[in-house]
């Protein structure tokens, strides 16, 4: 789980890194200080509070940021639905992400036994499910592209 | 499932088609498979479901064990799935109608679950040290990096 956070948050600054290279700097101030704050705030906890009531307070924090991240591809569906094209669904991304989120499920659920893995990787599953449903229903046309 | 590969193999010509649905098996088998889990792996709240699968059923155990070291690759993975969009902002020097927020919450994530890795992982050997280390230095880079840019 740690290598995995550290890979994410190193390719996540990286990513942000470059993005904010081409946007106006009103446009990502905010996200910058949102995100400062999260960091130092969470450092602080990780430091200051007793390990589990830190490891308590870290870990709902991370279902709240997970349910966001998987929340943004589901605005998507509306306009899949809508348009009748799933042409915006990556399915290559959408596979890996159910069978990553099937796995972590399963581990959190069967291994480690602990609410802040099994529970947004159900909900980043069940995300995942529905923009392969999405996919299949309106495939047609993507397949073909 | 013999029945959709055989169709595969058989009515696709096409390359694209054919990754497509063998896709779709893929997706196919994993629905067929995580509910026959589900059911057959069940404990109750708070019992201690390795040792109880272990004394239990090896193959069981055995295969938990591999979902326990496929799900960080795969996570790895799909961290790296925007690495292609990236490269193309770079290219263009445009982020089009693209959102900030994916990129921005992909960091806070990576960077929480590192936090939260290392408080509920068992500190044992410098394979753990370095583990609780490394967040907290990149935690230092990220900090100053983005009080440089305020």
């Amino acid at each position: 789980m740690k290598w995995t956070g550290i890979a994410g948050a190193v390719l996540g600054g990286y990513y942000f890194k470059e993005f904010i290279k081409y946007i106006p700097k009103e446009l990502y101030q905010q996200h910058i200080t949102v995100l400062a704050s999260i960091i130092l705030m969470n450092t602080y906890i990780y430091y200051m509070f007793p390990k589990r009531k830190a490891a308590e307070v870290i870990g709902k924090e991370g279902v709240l940021l997970y349910i966001i991240l998987f929340a943004s591809p589901l605005i998507k569906l509306k306009n899949v639905i809508e348009s009748k094209s799933a042409v915006s669904i990556p399915l290559p991304f959408t596979i890996a992400s159910t069978l990553n989120c099937s796995l972590w499920t399963i581990v959190g659920m069967f291994l480690m036994n602990d609410f802040n893995v099994y529970f947004p990787a159900a909900m980043g599953m069940s995300s995942a499910l529905a923009q392969l449903l999405l996919k299949g229903m309106y495939a047609g046309d993507s397949v073909a592209a | 499932m013999l029945y959709y590969l055989n169709k595969n193999l058989l009515v696709f010509s096409n390359l694209k088609k054919m990754t497509h649905h063998m896709l779709h098996f893929c997706l196919v088998l994993l629905l067929v498979t995580s509910p026959v889990a589900a059911t057959r792996f069940a404990v109750p709240k708070g019992t201690a479901v390795v040792n109880t699968l272990r004394g239990g059923d090896d193959k069981t155990a055995k295969w938990l064990e591999v979902c326990k070291q496929l799900a960080p690759v795969t996570s790895i993975l799909c961290s790296m799935a925007p690495l292609p969009t990236i490269h193309k902002i770079s290219e263009t020097k445009s982020v089009g109608t693209l959102p900030l927020l994916p990129y921005s919450s992909m960091t806070a994530n990576g960077f929480i679950w590192t936090l939260y890795g290392s408080l509920v992982g068992s500190p044992q050997g410098m394979f753990v040290c370095i583990c609780i280390m490394l967040p907290s230095c990149s935690t230092l880079i990220q900090t100053l990096n983005i009080l440089s840019l305020l």
